[in-house]
C-alpha cells in the first residue's frame, strides 16, 4: 500500500515534469507576410531576411523565456489577396504577432483585416499611418520615425550641409501620391521658410527610370541641391544623371530602406549624401558583427546592409517576446507592445536611438540620425561628422 | 534640349532596330525583344565582373552573347513553330518574355545596379557646342546608332545574304525552292537582332542603371518601329528622332508623366493614318 502511494506520487511528478518539458518546447508563433518574390522582392526580401537572422540567432541561444520562436513565413508579392489570405492562415495557427514587410499598396488590405484580426503587426517599412501619433491603430507598431519626420529632416540637414551658401533647391520625385506630396506640400514649404529658392520638383512616371532629361533641365536651372525622398530605383536616377553630367550640387537622397545604401558604393560620388536611420555596418560594433557573421552564412544575393531594418524590426519584436512572458497571446502582446522600451546597446548601437512605443505613438518619439557619402579617399562609404535628431510629428 | 533628342532618338533607333530586322526577315513580331533587352545588362555585368574582363571588352562580349542567344531562341523556341499560326509563334514570344522577366527577379533579385561605374568605365561628361553637355557613353550611343543603321541598310541593300533574307521573307516557300536556307538566314536574323539588343542594354546600363523594369523602356521600341514601318530599317530613323522630339517637348512644357504616353499616342495615330508606318511597304500590313 504504501508502495503503491509513492508510485503514484512518482507517477505524477514525472506527469507534471512532462508537461512541463513540453511546454518548454513549444514555440512562440509569429507570423512574417512581405514581398519576397516579385518587383518590390529587391526592397522587401532583404528586410524580411534580415528579421529572420535575428530570430535565428535568438533561437541558437536556447530562445527567450526558455521558448523558440517559431517564424511563419509567407509570401505576400504585393497582392492585397494575397495579404488577406496570410492574415487568416495566421489567424489560424494563433500567432502572437506578426512582421509586415510590403509597400504601402498592401497596406490599406492588410489594415483592413486587421481590424477583424486584431493581430499586433510590426511594419517593416517607413512608417505612416496609422502606426503615427495622435491616434495610431492599437495593432499596429512602426520602429523607426514617420516619414512625415524624414522630410523635414531632409530641408534641415541640406540647410546645415550649405553653410553661408545660397541654396538653389531642386526636387527629385515620383508621381506617387506619398512622394511628391512630401515633396510638394512638405518639403518645399518648409525650404521657402528658410530662405531657399526652391526651382523646379521634377517628377518622374513610376515606370520610368531615366532621369537624364530632367537632370539637364536641373543643370539649365542653376539647381545647387537636390533632395530626393521616393522610390530607390528614382531617388539613384537623379543621382547619377547628375553625376554623369558633371553636376557639382549636393544630392541628399534616403538610404535607411533596403535597396539604397550599397548604391552610394557604386555611384562613388562625393557629391551623394545618405539619409539613415541606421549606423554602418562598418563600424565594428558587437551587433554589426553579429550581422555581418550572420550574412556570411547565409551567402545573400544582396548586399548585407540591406538586412538593418528588418534585423532592426526583429530586435523590437523579440524584445516585446521577452517582457510578455510565457504564454503570450496576442492581446497580452499588444497591450505589451503599447508600452514598450527597446535600449539595448545592441538595439542603440544600430538604431542610434531606443525604441519608445506609447499609447500614442506607435513610431519613436525622438530619431536620430546619420549621414553618410562616398569617400575617394578611403574607397569606401563614410559617416559625415553631422549630429542630426528630430522628434517625431503628429500626422496631419 | 537638343542632346535630349538626340540621344533619346539613338536609343529609340538601336532598340528598335532589333524589332524591325526580326520582322522584316521572318515577318514575326518579337514581344520578347524587351525582356531580352533587359536580362542582357544584367548578363554582360555578371560575365564581365566574375571573369574580371576589362571593360572594354564589355561591348563586345555582349554583341557576341546577344547573337548566340538570339540563335539559341530561333533553333529551340521559333523554328519548331514552323508552319503553325503566326499568332501562335508570337505568343510563344510573349511567353519567353514572362519567362525571362521571372529569371532576372529571381537570379538578381531586383536589384538596381550600376554597372558602369562598379566596371569604372569612363564616362565623364564632354562639353560640346554651345555648352551643351553629354557624357562619353552618351556619344556612344548616338555614334553606334548611325553606324548600325548604316550597316544594316547597306547589309540589306548590297550584300548577298541581304538579299536572300528579303527574298525569304517575301516569299519563304520559293526562296526555299530555289535552294535557299530559310532558317539558317531566319536564326542570323535572330542573331543580329538579339545582338543588337543586348549590345544596347550593355551601353545603356552602363551609362544609366540596369533594374527589373527596363523592358519597359523597349517598348518604346516596338512603337518607333511601328511607326517607322516593320519592315522598313530607313523608317526608324525620322520615327524615333519624331517620338524623341515629341517626348523631351511634352517632358518639359507639360509634364513628365504625360510624355510617358507619347510613344503610344504617336503609334496609334500613325496606324490610323498609315498603318503601314512613315517609309514601310504598303502591301506588309496587309499581312498582320
Amino acid at each position: 500500500m504504501r508502495h503503491s502511494k509513492w508510485l503514484i506520487v512518482l507517477a505524477l511528478a514525472l506527469c507534471l515534469s512532462a508537461h512541463a518539458h513540453a511546454q518548454g518546447n513549444q514555440p512562440y508563433v509569429v507570423g512574417l507576410t512581405g514581398d519576397l518574390s516579385g518587383p518590390a522582392a529587391g526592397t522587401y526580401k532583404p528586410a524580411a531576411e534580415g528579421a529572420r537572422i535575428y530570430i535565428d540567432s535568438i533561437n541558437a541561444k536556447g530562445g527567450i523565456n526558455g521558448h523558440p520562436i517559431k517564424l511563419l513565413t509567407r509570401d505576400s508579392r504585393s497582392d492585397p489577396n494575397q495579404v488577406v489570405t496570410d492574415q487568416n492562415y495566421f489567424d489560424d495557427e494563433k500567432v502572437s504577432a506578426v512582421l509586415f514587410t510590403s509597400p504601402s499598396g498592401t497596406l490599406g488590405a492588410y489594415i483592413r483585416q486587421n481590424l477583424t484580426s486584431k493581430t499586433p503587426t510590426i511594419y517593416i517599412n517607413a512608417c505612416y499611418p496609422p502606426a503615427t501619433p495622435p491616434q495610431p491603430d492599437p495593432n499596429f507598431f512602426c520602429p523607426g520615425i514617420s516619414t512625415l519626420t524624414d522630410a523635414f529632416t531632409f530641408v534641415d540637414l541640406a540647410e546645415k550641409m550649405a553653410g553661408s551658401e545660397k541654396v538653389k533647391l531642386g526636387f527629385v520625385t515620383t508621381d506617387i501620391p506619398g512622394a511628391r506630396g512630401a515633396a510638394e506640400r512638405i518639403m518645399k514649404p518648409r525650404a521657402e521658410s528658410k530662405g531657399m529658392e526652391v526651382v523646379d520638383v521634377a517628377v518622374m512616371p513610376v515606370a520610368s527610370s531615366d532621369a537624364t532629361a530632367l537632370a539637364r533641365s536641373l543643370m539649365e536651372k542653376g539647381v545647387n541641391t537636390v533632395i530626393s525622398y521616393t522610390i530607390s530605383k528614382h531617388m539613384l536616377a537623379g543621382a547619377e544623371a547628375l553625376v554623369k553630367l558633371g553636376w557639382k550640387g549636393k544630392y541628399y537622397l534616403f538610404t535607411g530602406l533596403p535597396g539604397t545604401f550599397d548604391q552610394l558604393r557604386q555611384l562613388k560620388s562625393e557629391n551623394v549624401y545618405g539619409l539613415d536611420h541606421f549606423s554602418s555596418l562598418g563600424e565594428g560594433k558587437p551587433v554589426h558583427r553579429d550581422i555581418l557573421a550572420a550574412a556570411a552564412k547565409e551567402k545573400f544575393d544582396f548586399p548585407v546592409d540591406d538586412v538593418r531594418m528588418g534585423y532592426r524590426s526583429a530586435m523590437v519584436l523579440v524584445a516585446a517576446l521577452q517582457k510578455c512572458g510565457w504564454p503570450c497571446d496576442k492581446n497580452k502582446m499588444r497591450s505589451v507592445m503599447t508600452m514598450l522600451t527597446v535600449d539595448s546597446p545592441d538595439f542603440v548601437d544600430l538604431n542610434l536611438n531606443p525604441n519608445i512605443f506609447t499609447a500614442t505613438n506607435h513610431t519613436s518619439p525622438k530619431k536620430a540620425y546619420r549621414v553618410f557619402q562616398w569617400s575617394n579617399a578611403k574607397k569606401d562609404i563614410v559617416a559625415v561628422d553631422l549630429q542630426l535628431t528630430a522628434g517625431e510629428r503628429d500626422w496631419k | 534640349m537638343i542632346v535630349d533628342i538626340v540621344v533619346l532618338s539613338s536609343i529609340y533607333v538601336l532598340l528598335a532596330l532589333g524589332y524591325v530586322v526580326v520582322y522584316r526577315t521572318s515577318r514575326l513580331l518579337n514581344f520578347a525583344h524587351g525582356d531580352v533587352f533587359m536580362i542582357g545588362g544584367y548578363l554582360v555585368f555578371s560575365i564581365v565582373a566574375s571573369l574580371t574582363l576589362t571593360p572594354l571588352l564589355a561591348l563586345p562580349v555582349a554583341l557576341i552573347l546577344g547573337a548566340i542567344a538570339g540563335v539559341l531562341i530561333y533553333a529551340v523556341l521559333i523554328s519548331p513553330m514552323a508552319g503553325h499560326p503566326i499568332f501562335a509563334t508570337v505568343l510563344v514570344t510573349v511567353g519567353l518574355g514572362i519567362i525571362v522577366r521571372g529569371v532576372a527577379l529571381i537570379g538578381y533579385s531586383g536589384q538596381i545596379v550600376y554597372p558602369g561605374r562598379v566596371l569604372n568605365i569612363q564616362n565623364e561628361p564632354i562639353t560640346l557646342v554651345d555648352g551643351l553637355v553629354a557624357s562619353r557613353l552618351e556619344l556612344h550611343m548616338v555614334v553606334s546608332a548611325m553606324l548600325i543603321t548604316l550597316a544594316l541598310a547597306a547589309f540589306f541593300r548590297y550584300s548577298r545574304l541581304g538579299i536572300r533574307m528579303r527574298a525569304a521573307s517575301e516569299d519563304p516557300r520559293l526562296a526555299s525552292f530555289r535552294g535557299i536556307n530559310i532558317h539558317a538566314l531566319f536564326a542570323l536574323a535572330w542573331a543580329i537582332a538579339t545582338g543588337i539588343s543586348i549590345y544596347t542594354s550593355a551601353l545603356y546600363s552602363f551609362n544609366q542603371q540596369i533594374n527589373p523594369s527596363l523592358s519597359d523602356v523597349a517598348l518604346r521600341g516596338l512603337a518607333v518601329s511601328l511607326v517607322g514601318g516593320m519592315d522598313s530599317i530607313k523608317g526608324v530613323i525620322p520615327a524615333a528622332l519624331l517620338i524623341a522630339a515629341l517626348e523631351i517637348a511634352t517632358q518639359r512644357y507639360i509634364s513628365p508623366q504625360a510624355s510617358e504616353v507619347v510613344p503610344f499616342l504617336m503609334l496609334v495615330l500613325v496606324l490610323l493614318v498609315r498603318p503601314w508606318g512613315l517609309l514601310g511597304t504598303k502591301e506588309a500590313i496587309d499581312r498582320i
